[in-house]
């Protein structure tokens, strides 16, 4: 069994059960437990973004659905959790969204009002949004189809209520994620790593030692680093910073499974842009480059500077609302764009903006490999349902057929658990692999698991593997130059899987 | 109340407290009195310190280094995106630069040891990068600089921050709080306080019990940095009694002023509202030192007017002397006692310990025996039979019940044994701590080739069938060689002569021998069938009664493995008891003697030098009067 053929194998044995089950009468609590194994099993990955309060989890939920559709900013803004779904999943079938009240009551509502349902800022909602529980909204976007996104309030803010939210989300099932995001500002610190240690204990998996496969870290803000001067790899900065943070503390080993640096703000505002706001940055830039770019304005000196901005835009209303939607960061960050290539496009200065947010990198990484893993985690959750329904079952009836019947699904069960056991003996391995000190970067990862499905698989590709030997056997040598004792044990362990297998 | 008056206060308690040290102590190293004069001296240290102890505090990261060179104007402080500080420095004012790190005193207590370095060595020693986990263990770095701002007697304290990965830092950084006479907490303006950050300023001020607090935003020439003012305020008022300003700094427009010296850029940067706020403290520093160490004072001052009290009132009063004195006496008794009954408690202990063991073993064995026939069972069902994978993990989980009962077995009998100690001995501060077996289940495994039989052993099975199968032929055979002489016996008592004799005859020689070849041809198609039959048949139960027989032999491994860790947990749980059991024994006959050694004494000399005592009483007395009036 493939970890990637997982789902595969799985619904072939729940299809299995489900006729069993369908031959004899009485065996529906087993029935149930099957379909709503299926109907988990279709569900999306569920992507929970958690952080410390202004982290910048709006922002980053913003830039993945490449529109603005929650507030950001500073202040303590999201107030509930929000949980957004492709629009082909929704009752409705159009844009709209779910509010779930306290008291279990869901009003149906336009899409526009979100923003003004969760922004904390918002005082006119704020008797209403109290009294709500958590917000479902349903969004056409398609990178949705495959992903469920969860905004949550920050955590440790001043305001009790909004920690009391995030951890609610836990208690429910529907809303349970399968991976964190969790966002990181300027540093990682004590508070963060007990944060993540919480959650991981409250989604319960069976192991605390792969626990922290289903978290990834991300520091924000990272465009901070750069301070005026572009040019810096900022992204390089904060990895800088991660790395000792890595290699120093176990407990940040055990927690992530790896970490990025983004400046979502950067992303979110490219998508925001259109080709006019592009135009007076241009003209701006033409003028100001000088000024701007030294950290003169503030974003309230440029709202009010007649002179400067009022040559663009007349009204200052409209001038307020061009410098909410683009950050001034973004602005001086177009301008010194503009003066390196001052032919520069907008559909290029817009692509200059996303790669240069490191939103699209960590989201690949996340959705690829992190669908796998949630499907086993998945499974494993699954099949031991089935079971304890059985063992329930198993006390009720009497009759021959029907305790036969059980007995093929306990059969079939068990096969599939031993199966699930071994891979998961193989998942240990990657742990192992995980937790030595060097980073374990796209290119290990993907020779991890393609030694692991290789060796999993019927018919291992003898070739194929051998391939993985040499590579690995390069890599075991870097450890050993680096003298990484971890490492190199790990390497160790996964040669040996294929020397066995050959 | 002015410095020299409290300086005056500090002396006399201080003479107090040493009177009281060469009255009772007798030059004991641990005394009370001696530690509270040596606080007084640090108190003293403090009060009359000519400078300012600023610290620069907050979370990790959030700039203290950058913020405290931008202050002084150089930079002097290791700061960057990437660097974190991790050991604190100290910043003062010299004429000539002198930068000096003060290492830990080491565990054999010798004096803590400095070192001169230059500049470019400052980051060697207090950043997280090149100083690994304060592997050169200094205690702090003491930065002396020729800087107008520090002139005025200003000391600031970079600090390593709080709520690091490495709890280090952040006991540094309270351990400097200790000192410091004014805190400014940094904050970030892109975001709103935490109650993290709400909750380390409260342990902050609680440490250095410092009136002046300023919670300082940095980067305010960033976003929305009046909206974050805002709420910041709101919350600290919240949270709060004391009042906390609030300022609003940006480093970069401060750069600019000293760069351009234009005035509206240090009013926009905030950093002359950072200075008109330390100036402000500095001006009444003298009383916030006052008010600090007169608290301090009066703490001390309670605290030997307790000690004197209570030793004035069992002296004065003849019920609280009967009091002691028949303290002191029960102290004698319990000693005598301990002593005598130590030896009988001992052995007392050591055979319920061998019973238990005992019991254990027991345990261990009928749960042997079970799970040996468990396998038989087990392997009655197809199911196991044909899967080793299932079978190890039946067996498994039926090892990790006997574990856990087990556990719970040496759980419930060791805490027994526990609390007759307790029960009998009257040591109930004796910690119930028990160890349980690690036993690990997942050693006990059917490997996949258990049960098979060799291809020899098979080949001799089915060998030693045909012969048995032959063999029976051979005795079928016998009837009918009988068969063949019963045919030569007829055939001449038919009576017929000459041809029919001989034919007779021939036929009753030739009878046995065919008789004989059709009874081996048989014997061995049937020895054969036989062989056949039995390898099908009896191999299987063979091979049943081979593989319940090695597996048996595994768990036998794995159960003297588990018998020898039982051994070695039980020893260690004795050896916990026992040696607590002494520990326990030799505190209380300490603590008995030391009680005897302090009571007797005591009441002899505050009576000898009554008038002494009288004296330090009321001089105790009016001090704390004093001090507590405002």
């Amino acid at each position: 069994m493939k970890i990637q053929n997982l789902s595969g194998e799985l619904k072939q044995m729940l299809n299995e059960i489900f006729s069993i089950c369908q031959n004899s009468n009485g065996l529906s609590d087993v029935l149930d437990k099957c379909i709503l194994g299926m109907s988990e099993l279709e569900q999306p990955l569920k992507i929970a973004i958690v952080g410390t309060t202004s982290s910048g989890k709006s922002t980053l939920l913003n830039s993945l659905v490449r529109r603005t559709i929650v507030p950001t900013g500073a202040e303590t803004l999201t107030y509930n959790v929000n949980v957004l779904r492709h629009v082909s999943r929704s009752p409705k079938s159009k844009e709209c969204m779910y509010v779930h009240f306290k008291d279990e009551h869901v009003e149906v509502m336009p899409i526009s009002l979100l923003s003004s349902m969760v922004d904390g800022r918002d005082s006119s909602t704020e008797s209403l949004r109290k009294n709500i529980s958590w917000v479902e909204a349903y969004v056409d976007f398609d990178y949705l189809k495959d992903i469920d996104l969860i905004d949550t309030p920050g955590l440790l803010s001043t305001k009790e209520e909004d920690s009391h939210n995030t951890v609610d989300l836990f208690n429910d099932e529907i809303r349970k994620p399968d991976v964190f995001i969790y966002l990181i500002q300027r540093a990682v610190l004590d508070k963060d790593i007990e944060a993540v240690k919480q959650f991981q204990i409250s989604l319960n998996n069976t192991n605390s030692k792969i626990s922290g496969l289903n978290t990834v870290a991300a520091l924000t803000h990272c465009d901070y680093f750069c301070k005026g001067d572009y040019s810096k790899d900022f992204h390089s900065m904060g990895m800088k910073l991660l790395e000792s943070n890595r290699t120093n503390y176990a407990s940040f080993r055990s927690c992530f499974c790896k970490a990025f640096t983004l400046a979502a703000i950067f992303a979110q505002t490219a998508y925001a842009m259109d080709d006019e706001d592009f135009r007076i940055i241009k003209a701006l830039g033409c003028e100001l480059y000088d000024e701007l770019t030294d950290d003169l304005y503030t974003r309230r000196d440029f709202i009010e500077d007649d002179k400067v901005f009022g040559k663009f835009i007349q009204n200052k209303d409209e001038r307020a609302r061009f410098i909410h939607r683009i950050d001034i960061a973004v602005i001086k960050y177009a301008i010194w764009w503009l003066k390196n290539n001052p032919s520069g496009e907008f559909k290029d200065l817009r692509e200059r903006l996303i790669s240069y947010s490191g939103v699209r990198d960590m989201d690949q990484y996340v959705f690829s490999n992190f669908k796998r893993l949630a499907i086993y985690f998945k499974s494993l959750k699954m099949v031991s349902n089935i079971r304890k329904s059985i063992e329930i079952s198993n006390i009720k009836f009497r009759d021959k057929s029907t305790l036969d019947s059980l007995q093929k699904v306990k059969v079939l069960c068990r096969n599939f658990e031993v199966e699930l056991q071994r891979s998961f003996s193989f998942l240990s391995v990657l742990v192992d692999y995980y937790n030595s000190s060097t980073y374990f970067d796209d290119e290990e990862w993907e020779i991890a698991l393609g030694v692991i499905d290789q060796c999993l698989s019927n018919n291992p590709n003898i070739q194929k593997l051998r391939e993985y030997e040499l590579l690995l056997q390069s890599k075991l040598n870097y450890f050993a130059l680096i003298s990484d004792i971890q490492a190199i044990e790990s390497c160790n362990k996964l040669l040996n899987q294929i020397k066995l297998t050959i | 109340m002015d410095k020299g008056n409290i300086n005056k206060l500090i002396d006399l308690t201080m003479k107090m407290s040493d009177k009281c040290y060469a009255l009772f102590e007798n030059g004991e190293l641990t005394s009370d009195y001696q530690r509270i004069s040596n606080e007084l001296l640090l108190v003293k240290a403090r009060l009359n310190k000519p400078e300012l102890y600023i610290l620069i505090g907050g979370e990790a990261k959030v700039g203290k280094s950058t913020f405290v060179n931008c202050l002084i104007g150089e930079k002097v402080c290791p700061s960057s995106d990437e660097i974190c500080t991790n050991v604190p420095s100290m910043i003062r004012y010299a004429e000539k630069e002198k930068i000096v790190v003060h290492f830990k005193a080491n565990e054999k207590g010798e004096t803590p040891t400095e070192l001169l370095i230059s500049r470019d060595q400052i980051p060697e020693y207090s950043t997280e990068i090149q100083n690994k986990k304060n592997k050169e263990s200094v205690d702090y770095l003491e930065i002396c600089i020729n800087s107008p701002i520090l002139a005025k007697g200003l000391v600031f304290i970079d600090s390593p921050g709080l709520g690091a990965l490495d709890p280090r830092h952040a006991v540094a950084t309270f351990e400097m709080a200790s000192r410091a006479d004014m805190i400014l907490f940094l904050g970030n303006t892109d975001k709103e306080l935490s109650s993290f950050e709400i909750g380390s300023l409260k342990q902050l001020i609680e440490c250095s019990k410092c009136g002046y607090v300023a919670h300082v935003l940095t980067c305010c020439d960033r976003g929305d940095s009046d909206a974050i003012k805002i709420a910041n305020i709101k919350t600290i008022k919240e949270n709060f009694d004391k009042e906390i300003r609030t300022i609003c700094v940006s480093s970069i427009l401060f750069e600019k002023y000293l760069s351009n010296n234009k005035e509206a850029y240090l009013k926009k940067s905030g950093f002359d509202d950072i200075f008109s706020f330390i100036d402000y403290v500095g001006s009444i520093q003298e009383e916030i030192l006052c008010s600090i160490c007169k608290y301090e004072l009066s703490i001390k001052v309670n605290q030997l007017l307790s000690k004197v009290r209570s030793i004035k009132e069992t002296t004065e009063d003849p019920i609280k002397l009967e009091q002691r004195l028949n303290e002191l006496e029960t102290c004698k008794k319990r000693l005598i006692e301990l002593t005598n009954k130590s030896t009988g408690w001992k052995m007392t202990f050591e055979k319920k310990q061998l019973d238990f063991q005992k019991e254990i073993s027991d345990f261990i064995e009928e749960k042997e025996s079970k799970m040996s026939e468990s396998v038989d069972s087990l392997l009655e069902d197809n199911d196991y039979y044909n899967s080793n994978e299932k079978l190890t993990s039946a067996l498994q989980s039926k090892l990790t019940a006997f574990k856990n009962e087990l556990s719970d077995e040496i759980r419930k009998g060791m805490l027994e044994i526990y609390q007759s100690v307790k029960r009998e001995t009257g040591f109930s501060s004796i910690q119930e701590c028990v160890q349980t077996p690690g036993i690990d289940v997942s050693n006990m495994v059917i490997p996949k080739d258990c049960g098979e039989i060799s291809k020899f052993t098979t080949v001799r099975t089915y060998l030693s069938n045909v012969m048995l199968g032959g063999s029976i032929g051979a005795t079928l055979a016998i009837p009918t060689v009988s068969s063949a002489l019963g045919l030569t016996t007829v055939s001449s008592a038919l009576g017929l002569t000459g041809v029919s004799a001989k034919i007779g005859a021939m036929i009753g020689s030739v009878a046995p021998g065919l008789g004989n070849l059709v009874g081996l041809v048989g014997g061995a198609l049937l020895g054969g069938l036989i062989a056949l039959i039995f390898s099908v048949f009896q191999s299987k139960e063979t091979k049943k009664k081979r593989k319940a027989a090695e597996c048996k032999k595994h768990l036998l491994t794995f159960f003297s493995e588990v018998k020898k860790t039982v051994v070695k947990t039980l020893t260690d749980n004795k050896y916990l008891l026992t040696t607590q059991f002494a520990q326990e024994l030799s505190d209380q006959q300490k603590e008995c003697a030391d009680k005897i050694k302090m009571i007797q004494p005591m009441a002899v000399t505050a009576r000898a030098h009554w008038d002494t005592v009288i004296e330090i009483f009321n001089t105790l007395k009016s001090l704390d009067n004093n001090l507590s009036k405002k």
